[in-house]
């Protein structure tokens, strides 16, 4: 039963905004500030809803996070760092990384005696954190457009679709004792919270200090998740030089 | 907004993040300081010498920063020191042409200057409200590298001493025009740019309200306005 709600909320949470995409009418161009943005005016109102769902829910509950001692933030964190290790060993798995799957699913077995909360194996090679996001991405699949889901937030096509998927085939999902299912429900929440805590000042700097915080996000968002791809740097090569050679 | 992060790549997303706080603090006054170092002229011509040159631009520009942050101890000295070298030196008519991009050419001469005024404000102001940052900061030159005709690449790594922010990556991209004098005219962190952060973020506002640089003005000289008596309450 649990399982059937999260599949409808996973819907519920892609496909609302999908429905507004698709019933929306790609703006021209020149009324767009990012190309790879063709949905600017939806995206921007979901953002600012996340906003609101940051204003009053997650940074109050960030606060009261930060207000724990230091050993509670860390058990916290390392309990999401946990719950995501499945997925690390399934990706890896796909990626042809087996080295890499063997530490994720050691680390998860280990830290399991804890539920996670106490991470046993501090002196162990960490494995490399990965998600079906990179799995796409190692098989060349293309980011699609910059889009802004509803709590959420800010991603691609590709890597939205990767967290579906992750979320999906996550094994926690479908283990059938009443921890597993109480270690799936609270996950979400928890990874929410301990993050926006975790960086809280980086993120009120962007959220209260920015001219624009959705332009800023975006680019950031943008550069970062294509600064391994030749095209995305040649692109950015370009607009330098074009700058550098027509003004000086 | 980023609540994705802790969702998909809480560690890939976490470090991003504090990466671009980590380039907000250093860059603002990095950028506003590094073209105290612009002015100097490198008679060598060579590659080699050229690329060399640029690397110890980035040293030297390192050294005067930790020089002011070590011996400056008000905020009201502290925005002098920084608004005077900016004054002298810096070569922010270029980076503010960029940052606006085709906006800068279609914009009259009284738009150019308000938006050139209020955004070297707005970097001097920054500057002088996280100053204190540089007195924990330690530089070590990573590499350089010659890119296109245009740049020379010099990466190095900065590191917090107080261990409030992670190591970070930083690469510093000098124009290197041939016969001209060399000047740095934009920072990255872990490929996450400064300069294209905040033209992408300037053009945005831009074309949210038609086309008018008047609206960017008005931003950042209610910014600057805000930063100052952040700066006056501290």
């Amino acid at each position: 039963m649990m399982t059937y709600m999260r599949i409808f909320m996973m819907g519920l949470i892609v496909g609302a905004p999908m429905c507004l995409l698709a019933g929306c009418a790609t703006p021209p161009y020149d009324e767009l500030t990012e190309s790879r943005d063709p949905y600017e005016k939806t995206n921007r109102n979901v953002y600012a809803f996340n906003m609101t769902l940051d204003d009053f829910i997650v940074e109050p509950a960030a606060r009261g996070y930060r207000q724990l001692p230091d050993q509670g933030q860390v058990m916290l964190t390392n309990f999401t760092q946990w719950t995501s290790l499945p997925s690390t060993t399934v990706n890896s798995s796909m990626q042809g990384d087996m080295e890499n799957a063997a530490l994720g699913t050691f680390e998860f077995l280990i830290n399991g005696l804890t539920l996670g909360f106490v991470d046993l194996t501090d002196d162990v090679d960490t494995p490399r954190s990965t998600n079906f996001d990179d799995t796409l991405a190692y098989y060349q699949a293309d980011h699609g457009s910059y889009i802004v889901l509803p709590v959420i937030g800010p991603g691609t096509v590709r890597s939205h679709t990767g967290w579906v998927v992750d979320s999906l085939t996550n094994p926690l999902h479908f283990a059938s004792t009443p921890a597993a299912a109480n270690i799936s429900v609270v996950n979400t929440p928890v990874r929410i919270v301990t993050f926006r805590g975790n960086n809280f000042e980086y993120i009120n700097d962007i959220k209260y200090q920015s001219l624009d915080s959705y332009a800023r996000v975006r680019s950031i968002y943008l550069q970062y998740d294509h600064a391994d791809e030749n095209q995305a740097n040649e692109d950015k090569e370009d607009v330098f030089d074009s700058f550098i050679e027509t003004t000086e | 907004m980023f609540l994705i992060a802790s969702l998909k790549q809480p560690n890939r997303l976490m470090s991003v993040l504090r990466i671009y706080h980590h380039a907000v603090m250093v860059g603002v006054i990095a950028v506003a300081m590094l073209s105290m170092l612009a002015s100097y002229s490198y008679a060598s011509e060579t590659e080699t010498d050229r690329t060399q040159a640029a690397a110890e631009m980035v040293e030297n520009l390192i050294f005067e920063i930790q020089d002011i942050a070590a011996n400056v101890s008000t905020q009201d000295e502290i925005y002098l020191q920084a608004d005077h070298i900016i004054n002298r030196y810096f070569k922010y008519e270029t980076l503010a042409s960029f940052s606006i991009g085709p906006y800068w050419r279609k914009a009259t001469d009284e738009q150019k200057q308000r938006f050139l005024s209020a955004f070297r404000e707005v970097i001097v102001e920054q500057a002088a409200n996280n100053f204190d940052y540089f007195r924990s900061l330690e530089y070590r030159f990573l590499s350089a590298e010659k890119k296109g005709e245009n740049w020379i690449i010099i990466n190095g790594m900065v590191h917090d001493t107080t261990g409030q922010y992670p190591d970070a990556v930083v690469s510093w991209r000098i124009s290197d025009k041939t016969g001209q004098e060399l000047y740095i005219f934009d920072l990255s962190f872990e490929n996450v740019s400064m300069l294209l952060t905040q033209k992408d973020e300037n053009m945005a506002v831009i074309r949210q309200n038609k086309g008018s640089l008047d609206a960017l003005n008005d931003l950042l000289e209610k910014r600057s306005i805000e930063l100052k008596q952040a700066r006056l309450e501290n």
